[in-house]
Formats: structure tokens, C-alpha cells, sequence
């Protein structure tokens, strides 16, 4: 099975093809912005280098947020405009258990994945050694941050460019450190992940493609008596 | 390079609350055909009294692919009929105009097809040769609500400016008008629907820029001077509502002959013996303006072009059109292509 993994989520762009035989082929470059242009280029890259036409894809495995909303959106539309094309399945993972899938957790740790989402908040999700969630995705206040009763004690391996916020905020209640994993997604990841949810839950259907993960409101307030004077 | 066959191009549209695809497919001899015209009109910002760019982008990345979908389906094609695959690239909403764009990167690349990025203004000055066979050169007014201008078209790619707004766009003075006085939104048809039964000469309102050199447009003081008719009410019932909008609607009208017919002065000789005048855009549904333009043609000895009011307003159909003229001339844009949230039309020059 050849999967493409797509990342535009964070300040990062990704584009990573998982082949058959366990050949990886990868891109990836920081940025804030640029995702719109570098991703198509990204992906074309990945398929020639290892010789294989878009039509040889069978799944697509894309981060569907938390994020940017605009990035979130750049390489979820790219995604399903190609597996709309192909009638290929679009795999939609979080942005943050792509964070987690490289951590190395200890046994005991918690994996704590997060993304500073500003205005003194991150976007937050807990994960066992094994990548079950332990937690599901939340936008999380920094300030009075605990975690539920039972994971209040666990001590934390921290992933994501909410780290240095997450340990502030929690290092008087939790042992933790950082991960040493890279603190924005990589679509590697999300491939590997893929090939490991298909292996568990066969592929996606057709048809339903996945829908972003914002989390946060759009910022819009609605005028009073709908802006009327009189 | 000239493209001497038929070509089926498949357009997406989602630079403002629109969300569309449409499928034209563009003879060899030049003319053309709506395969498809899917089109949802976003609702959820009726409330807010605007478009909220947010709320825009969300709907547009949950709808855009059922409407591919539907387009092809109704145009009973598959993708890989399609010739190539052409989306608004600006100017918009930018957040908007990247569903749309990376849709169809995705699109492209799936079948290495020709991505044609389109200027969304582009797409309304060239639907009139989609739906009315206008050949070059055309005078066009564009009235919508990001944009009031008049333009020479003299090919694909070839604009000349004579004038624009220096302020609010006129579908934007609609907008703010029927907000003020609750007519709902959309303002335009609010507006034209209260219109019709008011007493356009009952407020005295201002005509800017009358006596002023050239084919400029502003519709701001025009704008503050409803507001201040309406604050300087005591009461306001639902006729003076009428008046407002009719005195409001008739003012626009006003203006919109003048500086057109200037426009028609100021090309002249360019438009050739029997000149042409293309009204596209949104405005372009107001039937009471349609018929001042139409007045004003008569009295210049000019042909009025409207294409049908929902190839006015956006839609897919414009920008499926517009990728297909531009791809007769062997025109296409590479996959690293970058969405602009401004992009005047005069920066557009067919290399």
C-alpha cells in the first residue's frame, strides 16, 4: 500500500510518501507561511522520486488540525481535491498525535502533545506510550491548568511547540521533560500512522472525506439588531 | 500558441460566500457551453449583517468537493474528460481563495492536468462571451460588491482602466444601506425590493464626484448622506423605508449612467462603429439600473450586454469560462502557485 502523508497544519509544510515495501520518501521545511505554494511541488517531489504516478496512491493521510485556520485548511483541500480525483479514502488525523507519533515515551509517561494557540491558551492532547489517546484534542487555558483525576500524577514527555507553556504552567504538579522529538508535525508521521489505523481498522470509506479540527470559534461578533439604525 | 479544438474545463469559485463549481466546455471556434453550475450560496452570514471571512473559508472546504461531484455528475463527465481544472486565485478573501486554489492543485495533480489560476474579475469580464458571444473589444462596467470599474477588454489578459471606485464598492453602498435601515442582507435585492415601491425623488441625495474629470466612482458620501436622511427621521415606518432606498437606488443609478456614458466618450473610436457595453457583477441583477444602462445605450447608440443574473453573481461557470479562454491560448499556471488577495485586473497582461 502506498500512502501519501500531507502536513500544512502548523508552521511547517510536509509532504511524505509510505511505500508498500516500507520506503520512505519525505519533505519537509518550516515556514509560516507558503504552505498554498510549497505542498503541491512538496508532494510531486516525494512520488518522483520514488517513481510512481499519483494513480498508484491508495490512501491519503492528512492532518486535519488544531493549527493555523488557514494553514489547517491548505493541505485538507489539497488532500480531498486529489482523493476526490482519484477515489482514493482521505485519512484525517490530528495534528497533535502526528506531533506524538515520534515521542518516546517511558512507561508511566503521558505523552503531552500541543501547539501554543496564543491568548495564552494551547491546544492540548494526551497520549499513552502506545499512542492511545488518553485524552481527546481540547483548547486548554494555561493559567489553573490541571489534568483529569486519573493522569493528575503521571509524569509528562512533552511534544509541540506548547511545550515551554505546557512545563510552566504544570511543572509544580508534574515531573516532566521534553520529548526530544521535533516540535511541528511531519507528514512521515502521519503516514506511519496511517499504515497503522488501516492495519487495525482497514481503510477509511469512500465519499466521507475527513473535515477540519479547529477547536476555536471563528472570530465574529454578531452586530446588535443587526446593525440597523432605525 | 493557439489551441484550435474543444476544451472542457472544470471552475471553481470560493473568493467570497459562494461556493461553486461549474463546468464549460469552449469550442474551437470560440464559443461555448454551460456543462454544469453548481452553486451554494453561504447563509450563515446573513446574521452578521456581512461576509465574515472565517465562517466563509469553513463552509467553503466542507462543501467545495460534493459540488465537484454534482458539477461532473451533471454534466455526466468524469475527470478524466476534463481538460483542465481552473480556480479563482484572487482578488478575494484569501482564506476563502485557498480552498479553491489547493482543491484544485489537488485536482491537477491527480491527473496532470492543466491548473489554470484565475482572477476572479477576469471571470465577470469575460462572461459575456461565454453567454452572449461579445466579441472584442467591449466597454465593460463591473459592479459587485468588492468592486465598481470601467474597463476597455481588448483580448484575454487585456485590460485598460478608465475609472474606478476611489471608495466603497456599489454593491458594498447596497450593503451598508440596507443594513442601516434592516432591510436584511444580501443588501442589493433587499434594497431593490423596497425600492419598488418608494418615491425616488422624496430624499435629496448627493451624486459625488459630478463635474469631476474622468470615470472615477464614489459611493461613501453618498452612503453617510441615507444615514443622516435616517437619523434625521422622527419616525420611520416602512414607506420611508421605500423612499430611502428608491431616492438611495435612483442616485446610484444616476451616477452609474453618467460615468459610464463618460467611459463610452473617453474610448471612443477604440470600441469601433458599433461599441459594446458588458455590465457584470452582482449590481448587474438590479433590474432598475439594467434599465438606466439600457437608456443610456439607446441614447449613445450603444449595444447592451448583461449576461443572465446568475452568471452575474459569482459562480463557478465564470471562472471554468475564463480558464478555458486562457487555456485556447495555451496559457496555464505551475502547481506552486500563489493565491493573491489583491490582484487588479490591469496586472494581468497575457504573456
Amino acid at each position: 500500500m502506498n500512502i501519501l502523508g500531507l502536513d500544512t497544519a502548523q508552521p511547517a509544510c510536509s509532504a511524505a510518501l509510505l511505500m508498500e515495501g516500507g520506503a520512505l520518501f519525505a519533505r519537509f521545511e518550516e515556514m509560516t507561511k507558503g504552505h498554498a505554494e510549497a505542498l503541491a511541488p512538496m508532494a510531486g517531489a516525494v512520488l518522483e522520486e520514488a517513481g510512481i504516478a499519483p494513480a498508484d496512491l491508495d490512501l491519503i493521510a492528512v492532518t486535519i488540525g488544531p493549527g493555523t485556520f488557514t494553514g489547517t485548511r491548505v493541505a485538507l483541500s489539497f488532500a480531498r481535491g486529489l482523493g476526490a480525483a482519484l477515489r482514493l479514502p482521505v485519512l484525517g488525523l490530528t495534528s497533535l498525535e502526528v506531533l506524538a507519533e515520534p515521542a518516546l515515551a517511558r512507561e508511566g509517561e503521558l505523552i503531552a502533545a500541543s501547539f501554543d494557540a496564543r491568548r495564552g491558551e494551547i491546544y492540548l492532547q494526551l497520549f499513552e506510550p502506545d499512542l492511545t489517546p488518553a485524552s481527546a484534542p481540547a483548547l486548554a487555558k494555561l493559567e489553573g491548568l490541571t489534568l483529569p483525576g486519573d493522569l493528575s500524577a503521571r509524569p509528562l514527555c512533552l511534544v509541540g511547540t506548547g511545550s515551554a507553556l505546557l512545563a510552566e504552567a504544570l511543572e509544580d504538579i508534574h515531573a516532566l521533560r521534553a520529548s526530544g522529538a521535533p516540535s511541528l508535525p511531519q507528514a512521515a508521521a502521519a503516514a506511519r500512522l496511517a499504515k497503522a489505523h488501516v492495519a487495525r481498522a482497514g481503510l477509511p470509506a469512500l465519499g466521507a472525506p475527513p473535515e477540519p479540527l479547529y477547536l476555536r470559534e471563528a472570530d465574529a461578533k454578531l452586530p446588535k439588531a443587526g446593525g440597523a439604525l432605525r | 500558441m493557439t489551441l484550435s479544438r474543444d476544451m472542457i474545463v472544470l471552475g471553481l469559485e470560493t473568493s467570497c460566500d459562494e461556493t461553486a463549481a461549474a463546468i464549460v466546455r469552449r469550442r474551437a471556434d470560440g464559443t461555448g457551453e454551460l456543462l454544469a453550475n453548481q452553486i451554494l450560496s453561504q447563509m450563515d452570514h446573513a446574521a452578521y449583517g456581512g461576509v465574515v471571512p472565517e465562517l466563509a473559508a469553513r463552509a467553503h472546504v466542507t462543501h467545495l468537493d460534493a459540488l465537484i461531484t454534482a458539477a461532473l455528475s451533471e454534466a455526466k463527465l468524469d475527470f478524466t474528460d476534463l481538460d483542465g481544472i481552473a480556480a479563482t486565485a484572487g482578488p478575494g478573501l484569501i482564506g476563502g481563495v485557498l480552498v479553491g486554489l489547493m482543491t484544485a492543485k489537488g485536482l491537477a495533480f491527480a491527473h496532470g492536468l492543466p491548473l489554470i489560476g484565475v482572477n476572479h474579475l477576469e471571470g465577470h469580464a469575460l462572461t459575456a462571451r461565454l453567454t452572449d458571444e461579445a466579441p472584442f473589444p467591449y466597454l465593460l462596467l463591473l459592479v459587485s460588491g468588492g468592486h465598481c470599474q470601467l474597463l476597455i477588454v481588448e483580448g484575454v489578459g487585456r485590460y485598460e482602466r478608465l475609472g474606478a471606485t476611489i471608495d466603497d464598492a456599489v454593491g458594498e453602498a447596497f450593503d451598508k444601506t440596507a443594513k442601516m435601515m434592516g432591510l436584511g442582507y444580501p443588501g442589493g435585492p433587499a434594497v431593490e425590493k423596497a425600492a419598488a415601491s418608494g418615491n425616488a425623488d422624496r430624499f435629496a441625495l448627493p451624486r459625488p464626484l459630478t463635474g469631476r474629470e474622468g470615470c472615477d466612482f464614489s459611493f461613501s458620501g453618498l452612503k453617510t448622506a441615507v444615514r443622516k436622511a435616517l437619523l434625521d427621521l422622527e419616525e420611520v415606518g416602512p414607506q420611508d423605508k421605500a423612499d430611502l432606498a428608491a431616492s438611495f437606488q435612483k442616485a446610484v443609478g444616476d451616477i452609474l449612467a453618467r460615468q459610464t456614458g463618460k467611459a463610452l466618450e473617453m474610448a471612443g473610436a477604440r470600441l469601433g462603429p458599433a461599441p459594446r457595453l458588458v455590465v457584470a457583477g452582482g449590481v448587474a441583477a438590479n433590474r432598475y439600473l439594467r434599465t438606466r444602462l439600457e437608456a443610456l445605450c439607446q441614447e449613445r447608440g450603444a449595444q447592451l450586454i448583461v449576461p443572465p443574473p446568475k452568471l452575474c453573481t459569482d459562480n463557478g461557470a465564470m471562472i471554468a469560462w475564463a480558464g478555458a479562454e486562457r487555456l485556447a491560448l495555451g496559457l496555464s499556471d505551475p502547481l506552486d502557485l500563489a493565491a493573491r488577495a489583491r490582484w487588479p485586473l490591469t496586472d494581468l497582461a497575457a504573456s
